[in-house]
């Protein structure tokens, strides 16, 4: 086999840029393979930019908003920021999927660096919150008049500081999927997270129109820092230093979310420390043991007469020793499959 | 390749006070076929997922292609393939997609991933059915796709857990000659299955496990050899009571066994042929009428039947004690 061994040698793993352009390429056909899907998702930021401005902007009155703005300028580079956390729950949700559909397993089969596999979804996920983005940003330039005083630099500076926010929120989603691993828990933990943060935020009307404790509330959620930033670039308010702290929380948060989500994606499969997967796994041995309960049963009911009668059945018996064995019967083995194939 | 591909010792995997692999010793030589037998939990994916690096062992050592999995799992990943008894498929992506998406991430160039590609969908006859989504796939057309995503490396060692299962009789057709030119080429493969003719037709050696362990382990001749012997099917004609007929076969010294798919059927292991005239008279005198009697070798059925069902045990202990 001298020949095939060669061979066996040309592929032992691609480069780490190589293995993550793959992984991205992979990603994006993905996301963007079914073309509804993508066009969907860019739908729904402009149905909320349109929504809000329709419904509040006649409401809205300009001398309650900073500076008098109009409801279109203060609106839109609010929703550039809050864009981001509907996409960063789906992040969260593919790689969930992903995990759940085996992929993962082979990955974890071969020699490639589990890292990439997440670095390659959030890049993906950012292009997608960037196009959004995009999407909001010309609708509400085309339809809505929106004529920020920052002009285009303003704006571009708040659409890049928006993808930095929606990276750490990117992030975020990846470490809460990784660690959970359970759709349904993401996605009820993505319902409690994404509003709240949106509205309990200064994005749709300044603070001091809220009441009280929402106020308070709505000064110490992160977003509200997000979206102040992206407003004062965009509409050329103050010299950003907004903005540089909410460019330094996010990167720090990425950094600190992306350690979390890589030691959640290292772990085994099968092993997850939560109470919901532990649980999931006792369920799964019972209903195991439950069927091979049922199985003997239905098995016992055809050779009753033989059952009955005084066979001897010991040469049936496995070579063990004396501490197992025929005592363990079907309760030992359903303990023992517990812990597998989850 | 000389030697051992695949050498574990006193291996242990808990899932918390679950004892997935209670302390297993194994052997596969290079360039061989190993068949792991046992029932739903046995431990047998546990132990594939060990070995392919996937979840690593609680205590005890295990060398996959000389290199051990704890220390050294990307030389070891390096070298192996796996097909899960769930096919890890993107759906997204086409068949061939998946299978180029592989080749780059093992450093292939887009075209040698091309080729290998198209030289497996060849192989294992996918057809134009490749260029289709995966997700729109048929079980058999699954397995087929993720043991070529596994082969696309062409891995030293195999693992394939419970490959045929789900599979229809051409399907599983196909799959064996794969794995038979497989080795043929030098490849190992440690092979669950819970077909006993998968095993019988595929694998050098057999371990059966159970409980986490392995309670036995040879060729399939020898592992039907333990269960003794050669046995007679007698089944009874209408008005005959087996019990009787089984009393009537103690009494003459043999031990007669329940038939797990027919109530009228008593199966006597015989040790040598001339026997049968011994269980025929025994069953005259009882005044048992025979309606049918074969005459059969041991199969690996019988082996499995009795070393890795813990159902049997429970209940041979009830007929025991009864």
């Amino acid at each position: 086999m001298t020949g095939t061994v060669a061979e066996r040698d040309a592929w032992r793993g691609g480069s780490t840029l190589g293995q993550l352009r793959t992984l991205t390429a992979r990603q994006f056909r993905i996301v963007y393979g079914d073309r509804r899907v993508a066009f969907f998702s860019l739908l729904q930021p402009v149905i909320m930019l349109l929504l809000f401005s329709q419904v509040f902007g006649r409401m809205a009155n300009p001398e309650v908003f900073p500076r008098g703005v109009r409801y279109i300028d203060y609106l839109a580079p609010a929703l550039l920021v809050t864009t981001a956390i509907g996409s960063a729950q789906g992040a969260g949700l593919g790689l969930v999927r992903d995990m759940e559909s085996g992929m993962v397993v082979r990955f974890r089969s071969l020699p490639v660096r589990l890292p990439l596999v997440l670095v390659a979804r959030s890049l993906t996920d950012l292009v997608r919150v960037g196009l959004q983005m995009l999407a909001v940003l010309g609708c509400a330039l085309l339809l809505l008049d929106f004529r920020p005083d920052g002009g285009a630099p303003g704006v571009l500076a708040a659409m890049l500081l928006s993808l930095v926010v929606a990276w750490s929120l990117i992030w975020v989603f990846l470490a809460l999927g990784a660690w959970l691993r359970s759709i349904e828990v993401l996605a009820s933990i993505g319902f409690l997270a994404v509003f709240p943060l949106m509205f309990a935020s200064s994005a749709f009307v300044p603070l001091e129109l809220l009441p009280r404790w929402l106020r308070i509330v709505a000064t110490v959620n992160p977003l509200t820092y997000g979206v102040e930033a992206s407003r004062e670039l965009a509409l050329g308010w103050g010299a950003g230093a907004t903005a540089v702290a909410a460019v330094a929380a996010s990167l720090g948060l990425t950094a600190v979310m992306a350690m979390v989500a890589v030691a959640g994606f290292r772990r085994p499969p099968g092993e997850g420390s939560t109470r919901s997967a532990r649980r999931a796994r006792l369920r799964a041995a019972a209903r195991q043991q439950q069927d091979d309960e049922q199985q003997e049963a239905q098995a016992g009911q055809q050779p009753a007469a033989l059952r009955d009668a005084p066979l001897d059945l010991a040469h049936r018996l496995p070579r063990q020793g004396p501490d197992e064995g025929v005592e363990g019967g079907p309760h030992q083995g359903a303990r023992e499959r517990g812990g597998k194939e989850t | 390749m000389n030697g051992n591909a695949i050498r574990v010792r006193g291996l242990r995997k808990s899932f918390g006070d679950v004892h997935a692999l209670a302390g297993i010793d194994l052997d596969v030589r290079a360039g061989t076929v190993l068949g792991l037998l046992g029932h739903n939990g046995a431990g047998k994916t546990t132990l594939i997922r060990v070995l392919a690096t996937v979840t690593p062992p609680t205590a005890g050592t295990a060398e996959v292609a000389g290199f051990d999995v704890s220390d050294q799992g990307l030389e070891v990943r390096r070298r192996i393939g796996l097909t899960g008894q769930f096919a890890a498929l993107d759906e997204h992506l086409s068949g061939f997609a998946n299978l180029v998406l592989i080749a780059r991430l093992l450093g292939a160039g887009t075209g040698e991933a091309r080729r290998r590609a198209t030289e497996l969908v060849e192989m294992f006859d996918l057809g134009d059915a490749a260029r289709r989504r995966a997700g729109t796939y048929s079980g058999g057309m699954r397995r087929r796709i993720d043991l070529a995503a596994s082969l696309v490396a062409r891995p030293s060692v195999l693992f394939l857990d419970e490959p045929t299962t789900g599979l229809d009789p051409v399907g599983r057709q196909v799959l064996w000659d794969a794995v038979r030119k497989l080795v043929a080429d030098g490849t190992t493969v440690l092979l669950t299955t819970q077909y006993l003719d998968e095993a019988d037709q595929l694998a050098d050696r057999i371990a059966v496990l159970d409980g986490g362990r392995v309670v036995a382990e040879g060729t399939a001749a020898e592992l039907k050899a333990t269960t003794g012997s050669r046995s007679l099917h007698i089944t009874l004609a209408e008005g005959s009571e087996p019990g009787a007929a089984a009393r009537a076969l103690r009494d003459a010294g043999f031990s007669p066994v329940a038939d797990g798919g027919n109530p009228r059927t008593v199966v006597v292991p015989v040790a040598e042929a001339a026997d049968l005239v011994e269980v025929v008279r025994a069953l005259v005198d009882g005044h048992t009428d025979i309606a049918d009697l074969v005459f059969t070798e041991p199969t690996l059925d019988d082996v499995y039947m009795s070393l890795a069902r813990p159902g049997t045990r429970a209940a041979a202990d009830g007929g025991k004690s009864g």
